[in-house]
């Protein structure tokens, strides 16, 4: 996931530093690490507005917590976990303040998405049937309990290998593939019941 | 092939192409048809949904998050910050201990903050008018009250 980068040695030191209790290098970890914490916010809870806001959180939360970084894993990865524990718990939040309902599609797109379901497959759809499955696949996630979206989101929407969810969310590989199978399924029975109208 | 076996097969299976035994199956079983076209319905979404270019960090972003650490303890402040206040309080302890020393010698004897001592003193003292009593009376009625009327009275029968 993280490219050895010629200078690591060098992010070791601005660690140092900042576990000392240092703030000036912090800068220089947030010029590097910065785009991936936003990627995966985004990925994660899709609003786009709120992005930099909660990676002002992040970043904070991370540097609270950095004298707790024995440097077993690389600081992205590390970061990441941060990252992800963070969305995860934000994302419950959101949950939990928020009415659950079954049904939120507009009729034409239901039958849109009904009509594709019935085709071969997915695979050579045109710009207005991508924006119809990305919506799909977009208010599924959206509905999904914040484990799922998490997991689902690192796995399609970062495009992490199962190797690389299990060491960001420190969890064994085989437990990964389970909960992905499981949040894949619990999504597939979600996007039934869209498609049934219930 | 039975239903539940081809489930994982299929999730694994992405957009790759299936096998024959698949194929079969997926022509006689509109249920895991079903779930073949969601599942590529879904792979399609989320392959959408991942060419969205996430947001970049707007310019200064890093100073800005910066700037609010400054405003939030950091890492090495919070030992410092507890023995500073710690230490800050023993100091204050001890003046006050000080103080409360120099004013218990500095206070005057009498007053109104005499002390228990000085007044035990001050109370043993004989008065000196009952000194001159037990003179005129004698060695007998050294405390005149002890002396009552009568014992006068049979004093001066007698002489």
């Amino acid at each position: 996931m993280d490219e050895p980068t010629p200078d690591a040695g060098q992010e070791v030191e601005w660690i140092k530093r900042v576990q000392r209790g240092d703030q000036e290098p912090f800068g220089l970890l947030i010029e590097r690490h910065q785009r991936r914490v936003f990627s995966i916010i985004y990925h994660l809870i899709r609003r786009r507005d709120d992005v930099e806001d909660i990676a002002q959180e992040i970043f904070i939360k991370a540097f609270l917590a950095i004298r707790g970084y024995n440097f077993e894993s690389s600081f992205g990865t590390w970061l990441s976990r941060v990252s992800v524990n963070h969305c995860y718990d934000y994302l419950r939040r959101l949950r939990s303040s928020r009415v659950r309902y079954f049904w939120e599609m507009g009729d034409e797109a239901r039958l849109q998405l009904e009509s594709r379901a019935e085709s071969e497959g997915a695979g050579d759809l045109n710009q207005e049937d991508q924006a119809a499955v990305k919506e799909f696949a977009g208010k599924l996630l959206e509905r999904a309990p914040a484990a799922d979206r998490v997991i689902l989101g690192l796995k399609e929407l970062e495009d992490l290998s199962v190797e690389e969810i299990a060491e960001i969310m420190d969890l064994k590989v085989s437990t990964v593939k389970v909960r992905l199978h499981r949040a894949r399924k619990r999504m597939l029975n979600d996007a039934k019941k869209m498609q049934e109208g219930r | 092939m039975r239903c539940k076996d081809i489930e994982c097969f299929l999730e694994e299976a992405g957009s790759k192409s299936l096998s024959q035994p698949m194929r079969e199956h997926l022509s006689g079983c509109a249920s895991c048809r079903g779930m073949w076209s969601d599942l590529q319905l879904l792979r399609a979404g989320f392959a959408a949904l991942a060419e969205e270019p996430p947001p970049q960090p707007s310019l200064g972003f890093g100073a800005r998050v910066i700037r609010r650490l400054e405003s939030v303890r950091g890492p090495g402040n919070a030992a410092a910050e507890f023995f500073e206040r710690t230490g800050r309080r023993f100091v204050l302890a001890g003046m006050l201990l000080a103080l409360l020393f120099i004013l218990a010698l500095a206070l005057p004897s009498s007053g109104p903050f005499r002390g228990p001592a000085t007044a035990e003193v001050y109370l043993a003292q004989p008065e000196p008018g009952a000194q001159r009593e037990s003179t005129i009376l004698g060695d007998e009625f050294s405390d005149t009250s002890e002396a009552t009327a009568g014992d006068l009275n049979m004093r001066s029968n007698k002489r």
